[in-house]
């Protein structure tokens, strides 16, 4: 009787494992663990504490990047593997920290490790604005008001946090949202991304036959009621940029030809080659290109945000001064 | 295969990002932590925005990406003008201090936990005292300790 029960349980248990559901929920328990026992509970961790909790919220880090393919040039994943390192071990500090001086000091590191992954990505522009902006900007004030609020360092508010429950099912939520993400994101459907790449491959063999010049980066279909519109996105190699262009009709006409056989129930009228891709040469100047043409209003819209911004900042200031003094403390000044 | 690994790797390290942000943002009792938490979840999104950008071989991300910074930076401003509202009128910086504005037949908030601080004294240097202690004229005492 026991032994049939053992049998069973083994039996499931080695189907269980062998699941990737298994490897998800182990990853998700071991961040769980980590993250909760880190966030601030009103005693200082031990050394040798922390380290456990760190060693086990690093396995399940390990674990969570396993489901998901590699990066596959070795630099690439090294430089990436080192960014976001130091941003999630700098986030981690920053949420777990008693003192909102050092939270403020390690989200400034955890900055920096952004806008490495930024720049990786060929983000150049925003790598550099997250740097003086956020680091730059944003958490010197945040420091400056942090020494004017609260000039002792950190209170048992910050020790505690909010207790124990809250600690408990904040850490759950969050890991299950990050474990969601890779249940979704670990298996992409291959059959569509495979069919891109194929369609991919057969624009780049009408192009070869027009030019040896040009790489596709993107594919887009802009779908109308009726009307189909292509975009190409093309790499321009070096110094052939103006070569290209000259060609733009008839590059349009192969591509625009190409694709209608290979998508006979759309009825697709145009074609439009776009040399300025996001990883083209000259990223400052295509990004200034886009802000300032197509988005040109939404960049008004940002202006006149920021103004208000400013306007309501000055105005809450102002007025928190006066509410708790009386207006005769203001020696006739209101 | 290269583009959806990296897109996939950006996609989940902003997931955990944006995790990390909301659990600070939920656990922590202090308003200038708790808005760094709120910025900590938008760069999460950001580097999920700019990973998709990539991938489509567009600009759309990166364009997001630059009005995210605008708007926080906006909101870091007026945040941080109410931060220092708020702290004038209660004195610090924790969130239960404007508990008064919850419902009516919500309990209030306390605090279970006794807020310990287990901080090891603090340990000056000593110095093994050498030589004679020097010989103090009070009458000079009183302007030299101003020099």
């Amino acid at each position: 009787m026991i032994g049939t029960v053992f049998s069973w349980l083994a039996d499931h248990a080695s189907a269980a494992w062998s699941s990737p559901l298994a490897g998800w929920g182990l990853a998700g328990l071991l961040l769980f663990i980590s993250l909760w026992q880190s966030m601030p509970n009103g005693y200082l961790l031990s050394g040798r504490r922390r380290f456990v909790v760190s060693l086990i919220g690093v396995c399940g880090l390990v674990l969570l990047w396993r489901m998901i393919p590699t990066l596959q040039p070795l630099g690439i994943r090294a430089a990436f593997a080192g960014f976001a390192t130091l941003t999630i071990v700098a986030a981690v500090a920053t949420i777990s920290s008693r003192s909102p001086v050092y939270s403020a000091i390690w989200f400034a590191l955890s900055l920096l490790g952004t806008a490495g992954l930024f720049l990786l990505q060929g983000a150049q522009f925003l790598g550099v604005a997250t740097v003086a902006v956020y680091a730059g900007a944003i958490v010197v004030t945040f420091l400056f008001v942090l020494m004017l609020a609260q000039p002792e360092g950190h209170a048992y508010y910050d020790r505690i946090s909010w207790g124990a429950a809250p600690r408990f099912f904040a850490s759950l939520t969050a890991v299950f949202f990050v474990v969601l993400v890779v249940m979704a994101g670990a298996s992409p459907d291959v059959e569509i991304l495979e069919a891109r790449r194929a369609e991919r491959d057969l624009i780049q063999a009408e192009i070869a036959k027009t030019t040896e010049d040009a790489t596709v980066r993107a594919v887009r279909y802009l779908r109308k009621s009726d009307t189909t519109k292509v975009e190409v996105s093309l790499a321009p190699a070096d110094g052939a940029r103006g070569a290209l262009s000259e060609q733009r009709t008839a590059l349009e006409t192969s591509i625009l030809a190409s694709v209608q056989s290979n998508h006979p129930d759309w009825r697709i009228t145009e074609a439009a080659v776009k040399l300025e891709d996001v990883q083209a040469k000259y990223h400052a100047a295509n990004l200034g290109a886009e802000l300032f043409g197509r988005q040109l209003i939404s960049v008004q819209v940002a202006g006149v945000l920021l103004l208000a911004a400013l306007v309501g900042a000055v105005a809450i200031a102002a007025r928190g001064g006066t509410l708790d003094a009386e207006p005769s403390d203001l020696g006739g000044i209101r | 295969m290269n583009e959806i690994s990296l897109l996939q790797n950006y996609l989940l390290l902003g997931a955990v990002m944006f995790g990390l942000g909301l659990t600070g943002f939920l656990v922590r009792r202090n308003l200038i932590v708790m808005f760094l938490c709120a910025e900590m979840m938008l760069q999460g999104v950001s580097l999920s925005l700019i990973a998709w950008g990539r991938y489509h071989g567009d600009w759309g991300g990166q364009m997001l990406v630059v009005f995210i910074i605008t708007v926080a930076a906006c909101e870091a401003g007026i945040a941080l003008a109410l931060v220092l509202m708020l702290c004038r009128h209660t004195g610090n910086l924790d969130v239960v201090s404007w508990q008064q504005v919850r419902e009516d037949g919500v309990k209030a908030y306390q605090d279970r936990e006794v807020p310990e601080d287990l901080d090891p004294e603090e340990h000056w240097p000593s110095l093994t005292p050498a030589g004679r202690e020097p010989q103090v004229d009070p009458e000079e005492q009183w302007y030299r300790s101003h020099v």
